[in-house]
Parts: C-alpha cells; sequence; structure tokens
C-alpha cells in the first residue's frame, strides 16, 4: 500500500516537471525485494538517476507473481518501460509475436556477442535479433562446505568423483549430516544437474535437457548416474522434505551439515553469518580441477509499445556498464553478465566462477536457458518423483524422464 | 422522469432491470470466463493464449501425465476423508456440547478456534509438528522415547493423510457450530416426545434429531467440499506437493502450469476437467433440491 502510494506520488510529482524539464523517466518491474536483492538494484536506481534519469519502481515481490503481471502488462498493451525475466525461453513467445523490443543496433554497438558468454548471448536472442539485455550470471551448481565440520570428521574433498561417497561415509560416522538438502521439488531439480556436473557427465546433462535426446536415457552413463542420485538420498537427513534452500544454507553455516548443493545465492547466507570464504567455508565448482558452471541470468527486455527511445538508451547504457555490473553483483551474489568486466576486487567465490567461465566447454546453459519452462518443468517433476519414491528403479527413472520429453516436444 | 411510471420500474418489469447488473456479472464473468477456459483448452496456447484449433491434444498429454493423475487421486482422498472426518467429529463436539456440559463458552471457543486461522498457518505450524527433526519426533526422541515415529508428513505414502489431519484439525470447529446452531433449534417438544416414549439419547440423535438437521449438514458438506476444491494454501504451506509429488492437488497443478510454465492451453484443459467434475458432482444434488420438487 505504502509503495502504492509512493508509486502514485511520484508518478504525480513527475507529471508535474514533465512540463518544465524533459527527464527520461523508465517504470522498471523486477522481483528483487529481498535484502540483498533490494540492496543490489540501488545500484541500477543510483547509476539510472545519476545520468539523469528518473526511476520508476514497480517491484511485485514473488518470481510467479511478477512473471504474470509481466506478461499481462505487456499484452494489455500498456507496459512498463524495462521488465525483468529470466534469460531463455521464458519471454521467446513474446519475442515471437513482436511484443518486444529489438536491441540488436544496442547490441553491436556494445559488442555483446563478444562480451557475453555464448550461452548467455544464444539465450537473449531469438531469431538472430537480441531481445533482452542480461545483467548477471548465476553459477547454479556450487557446493557449499563447511570446512570445521570436515576438519573435524578428519576429512577433505576428493580429487575426483570416485572419493565422493566413502568420504559421504565418514562424515556420516562422525556424526555430521553429510549432504544438506532442501527437499523442494526445485532443488531437486537443481540437484540432478548438479550432481551430473560433479560427476563429469555435462554430455548427458545437453542430450537430456538441451537436445530432448531420449536415446540417452537408454546409456550406460545414465543408469550409473540415476544410482548415484538414488544412492544420495541416504546422506540426507529425515527432515528434508520441504526445507527451504536457505534452512539447509543455515545447517552448512552452523556445522550441523557438512555440505549443501546450491546456487550461488546461499553466498549471501555465509556472507550475513559474518563467515569468510576460503576460511570459513569453500566455493567449489567440481573435483580435481574440473569447474563447470552452470549459467542461468536475470534479464531485462523494453517491450515495443513503451517506445521512448531517450529513455531506453540510457536504461541500457547503465544496465550494461560492465563497472555497474560488477558493483550490483558484489551485492546480488552472482558475477557480471559480461565477461569483459574487470572482477579482481570481488570474493574468492566470484573469482572462482570468473575463472571457470573463461573455459567455453566448461559453460554449461541452465535448465531455463535450454529448454522451455513446460519441458523443465516436466522434468522437474520427473526426478521429484524418482528422489523421493525409493522404490522407484533407474530404469523407472528412465520411463518418467522420456515420457517427460516426448509430451513437452515441440 | 415524469413519463415514467412508479409502476414499471418497481412492479416485475422493473426488478427486472434492476437484476441486470447481476446477471451481467454472472453471464460475463463467470460463464464467460468458463467458455474461454474450455476455448483455451483446445488451442496449443503456451504462454499467451492463441487462438487456433489443436483439438483434444492438451487432455490427452493431461491423462498421459503422471502428476495430474496423482494430483486427481489426492483430490478423492482428501475429499473423501477430510469432509467424513469432519463431519463426524464436529457432529460428535456439537453433541457433547448440546449435553451441557460444564464450562460450554470456553470449550465452544477452543472448538471453533481453529477455524480463524488460516490455512496457511494452519500448514505451516503442522508441517513444524510433524518434521520428524524439529516437531514432537524429536521433542519424544529427546525424552528418551527413541523408537517414537510421527513422520506423516515427510513419508511420501502418508503425506496426504497429514494434510488431511490438519485440514480436519482447522475445520472441525465449523461443523460443530453449525450442527450446534441446529441442535439448539430443535424443538423442546421433540425431546420430550423422546424422552415419553423411552428412546435412549443416542438413538434420538442418530434417528430423530440429526435427520431433522439435514439441511445443517448438507450445508456444511458444502462448505467442506469447496474447501477440498480450493485446497490449494494448505498445501502449498505445509507441504507444497511434496515429498515429490505425493500431495499434489489439481488446484496447485493448474497454477504450476497457468503460470510458472507458461502452459495456459495444458493448464485450461485440466481446469475445464476440474469444472466438469465439480459439475457432475453438484448436479444430482441441484436435481434433488430444485428439480424434482416441481
Amino acid at each position: 500500500m505504502k509503495k502504492r502510494m509512493t508509486r502514485l506520488l511520484a508518478t504525480a510529482a513527475c507529471g508535474l516537471l514533465a512540463g518544465a524539464a524533459q527527464a527520461q523517466e523508465a517504470e522498471v518491474m523486477h522481483w528483487w525485494t529481498s535484502g540483498s536483492e533490494a540492496a543490489a538494484l540501488q545500484v541500477f536506481t543510483g547509476a539510472f538517476e545519476a545520468a539523469g534519469g528518473t526511476w520508476i519502481d514497480n517491484a511485485v515481490p514473488d518470481f510467479e507473481s511478477a512473471i504474470a503481471a509481466a506478461t499481462s502488462s505487456i499484452i494489455g498493451g500498456n507496459p512498463p518501460d524495462a521488465l525483468q525475466f529470466n534469460a531463455g525461453t521464458q519471454f521467446a513467445d513474446l519475442a515471437q509475436l513482436g511484443y518486444l523490443g529489438d536491441l540488436s543496433g544496442y547490441a553491436e554497438a556494445g559488442n555483446w556477442q563478444k562480451a557475453l558468454p555464448p550461452a548467455l548471448y544464444d539465450a537473449v536472442s531469438y531469431d538472430g535479433k537480441v531481445y533482452a539485455m542480461p545483467v548477471d550470471n548465476h553459477g547454479e551448481n556450487w557446493l557449499w562446505v563447511n570446512r570445521k565440520a570436515m576438519a573435524d570428521a578428519g576429512v577433505a574433498l576428493p580429487e575426483s568423483w570416485e572419493g565422493f561417497f566413502p568420504m559421504l561415509d565418514k562424515l556420516k560416522a562422525a556424526g555430521v549430516i553429510p549432504v544438506a538438502h532442501g527437499g523442494e521439488a526445485w532443488q531437486e531439480l537443481e540437484l540432478f544437474y548438479q550432481i551430473m556436473m560433479f560427476r563429469g557427465d555435462d554430455a548427458l546433462y545437453r542430450a537430456i535437457v538441451v537436445d530432448g535426446d531420449t536415446s540417452a536415457l537408454e546409456t550406460p552413463e545414465f543408469a550409473a548416474f540415476a544410482g548415484d542420485f538414488r544412492k544420495l538420498t541416504d546422506y540426507v537427513d529425515a527432515g528434508a522434505p520441504g526445507r527451504k534452500w536457505n534452512d539447509a544454507t543455515q545447517m552448512v553455516i552452523s556445522g550441523q551439515a557438512a555440505m549443501q548443493f546450491m546456487g550461488d545465492w546461499a553466498k549471501g547466507e555465509f556472507v550475513a553469518a559474518g563467515l569468510v570464504p576460503g576460511e570459513d567455508y569453500d566455493c567449489v565448482l567440481g573435483f580435481g580441477g574440473e569447474d563447470r558452471f552452470v549459467i542461468s541470468a536475470d534479464v531485462f527486455v523494453l517491450p515495443e509499445a513503451a517506445e521512448d527511445a531517450a529513455a531506453r538508451d540510457l536504461l541500457v547504457a547503465t544496465m550494461m556498464s560492465p563497472e555497474t555490473q560488477v558493483a550490483f553483483n558484489e551485492l546480488k551474489g552472482g558475477l557480471p553478465a559480461r565477461l569483459d568486466a574487470d572482477v579482481s576486487g570481488m570474493d574468492a567465490c566470484a573469482q572462482k566462477g570468473y575463472a571457470a567461465m573463461q573455459t567455453p566447454e566448461f559453460q554449461v546453459p541452465g535448465p531455463e536457458i535450454s529448454a522451455s519452462a513446460d519441458r523443465v518443468g516436466a522434468i522437474q517433476d520427473a526426478v521429484t518423483q524418482y528422489w523421493n519414491t525409493p522404490s522407484e528403479t533407474p530404469a523407472d527413472f528412465a520411463a518418467a524422464l522420456r515420457d517427460a520429453l516426448e509430451m513437452t516436444a515441440e | 422522469m415524469a413519463v415514467l411510471s412508479r409502476r414499471s420500474l418497481f412492479r416485475p418489469g422493473g426488478a427486472a432491470v434492476a437484476l441486470w447488473p447481476a446477471w451481467i456479472i454472472v453471464l460475463g464473468a463467470y460463464l464467460g470466463t468458463m467458455v474461454w477456459t474450455v476455448a483455451v483448452s483446445l488451442t496449443p496456447s503456451k504462454l499467451v493464449p492463441v487462438m487456433s484449433f489443436a483439438g483434444t491434444a492438451q487432455y490427452e498429454r493431461l491423462f498421459r501425465t503422471a502428476r495430474w493423475l496423482t494430483s486427481v487421486e489426492n483430490m478423492l482422498v482428501f475429499g473423501v476423508l477430510f469432509i467424513a472426518a469432519a463431519m463426524v467429529l464436529g457432529t460428535l463436539m456439537a453433541i457433547a456440547l448440546d449435553r451441557k456440559i460444564a464450562a460450554e463458552g470456553v470449550v465452544r471457543t477452543v472448538y471453533l478456534y481453529p477455524y480463524s486461522l488460516s490455512f496457511i498457518v494452519t500448514g505451516v505450524v503442522w508441517q513444524w509438528m510433524m518434521n520428524p527433526t524439529l516437531g514432537i519426533q524429536k521433542t519424544m526422541n529427546d525424552l528418551g522415547w527413541t523408537s517414537f515415529r510421527f513422520d506423516w508428513v515427510v513419508d511420501p505414502e502418508r503425506a496426504i493423510y497429514a494434510v488431511v489431519l490438519a485440514a480436519v484439525w482447522q475445520s472441525a470447529g465449523l461443523v460443530m457450530a453449525l450442527v450446534l446452531a441446529g441442535l439448539r433449534g430443535v424443538d423442546e417438544d421433540l425431546w420430550k416426545a423422546i424422552r415419553v416414549d423411552g428412546i435412549p439419547i443416542w438413538r434420538g440423535y442418530v434417528s430423530i434429531v440429526l435427520p431433522v438437521l439435514r439441511p445443517v449438514m448438507v450445508t456444511a458438506v458444502v462448505l467442506l467440499g469447496i474447501g477440498v476444491v480450493r485446497s490449494y494454501d494448505l498445501v502449498v504451506a505445509m507441504t507444497n506437493g511434496g515429498p515429490g509429488t505425493a500431495t499434489d492437488v489439481p488446484a496447485k497443478f493448474i497454477m504450476d502450469f497457468l503460470f510458472v510454465r507458461s502452459n495456459v492451453g495444458l493448464a485450461s484443459a485440466a481446469a475445464t476437467v476440474m469444472l466438469a467434475a465439480v459439475a457432475a458432482a453438484i448436479a444430482p444434488w441441484i436435481y434433488a433440491v430444485y428439480l424434482r420438487r416441481r
């Protein structure tokens, strides 16, 4: 209510001022409302206003409502100047129907093709044109490890996947919960490809999620993966189902659990607890130096109907500036979307992620980038069902995934 | 104004005019959106509704989707158990209060209190209580009863019963209040007749008084039934459909496909099936109550 009043007043004030000075005002719709997100957003608003613009904030808490609100405002014909989406197929429908502004001119001028990781550039392009600007790059496949819990149990991270379960056995014997897990469907989907990355099965991931190739489900690699995925359920505590991701992170922070697989947003929890990477905890992207990086990103689209060239120029200039992206992501927990940004001032985990991003074959496009929301959802249903049904065999799992891929084939 | 007589404004013709806004709302908002939903379910719509005909493809996919079948089964299990348990428990509580026990006011408030909580609060509290590493099980285990188990909410086989338990706890008080109001309205002479005939009290309730309260019972069942169809918030707060898809319900399925998975076509097909199911369930009742008497 308060926010709405503020907006109303802001709009009224802008209306009054419009006659006097042609301020470049832009209404921006987003879902960044948590503490660290809101703080990070201030970097953008600050930079935009410092450059002479007027930022009209339109925050819709909760990602699902925000997507619904964004979609209906675009189709309704009176959209804000910029709207947040996730990189990938989410906004492809809107681009296809001509609702989104073509940013190819900006992309060429700013050399985005060279500055962005190839997977991310593909994710913001549709039919050869660029329709969105990515502002961050989140690694989804991090392993967060409590150093003290590991030292107390007398174990160290293995050099390859083979050493992983023996290490978990020792942790279990030492009375620590080996893996903190939040048993929600989306977290189980994350775990599904996180384990694939740590096992070195990125080809399998690409075949299933990116290409939708059902023959990959027949391979011995898939059977071995499915076996290990099932085995991991033995190292998770009984209270996992329904647990929120940040509650699981707190278990690692307190030392009740030794480690958690989670995207880089978990770093915010460690930072808030006053822990230092490399001293109190480790952030790991792979064993034995094989640091794969699963990309997901927040992007902004500029609807065709909200054409205001000056505001648009200023928005793109602000959000695509390497320095602003670095400042933004220091607070948000991700990496700048641009590979040409200077990250030397960022923390150890960000440095590690940035180093992994330099190897193109280890850059893996996340599910949201690779497949339709419909397909990702169908895969998620199959994964969470397998994880939670001890009687389901790897062959059942393969059959469920085959169904998911076939039903969502375009 | 002078031309319009009072008659045409307020007599039958005028009443019809006064009802027009209501008719517009009913036809436009309710029937219109129903027709729209059915129409969209026959299209290949994804994020945005598109009007091209796709036949029954969405329905074919819907009934091949394991998660949909689970959610329908869950709604049936939940609906039958929840309505039966809430009715029995609520009626027993009402009868207990009707026997004029001591401190009735306090007990009545306590019974009705859960109903003042939202489904969200109910779900979260019961989730904590039934979580084996936080709630009752942990307390009992810590007290030394190490074999005690109360972990329904994390057990895929039993999680739906955990949801039923929480829902009954929340809603039994409502049934109690309705039935108690009905019992208090029963004519004293009826009880006198029961006493004169020497009929046992339990028999008096089962065979005479409760049948008299049939309209109250129907109201209670309808209210609970509506709760079943929109059993969305309780499930979201308590299990979010998990573990796995063990406690998924149709309403959650539809919301997921409508918003998160941008598949408006499939969500509309699911909503249409729900509409048909609800219509099939209440059609006999409408027939019995409104049509047969004429």
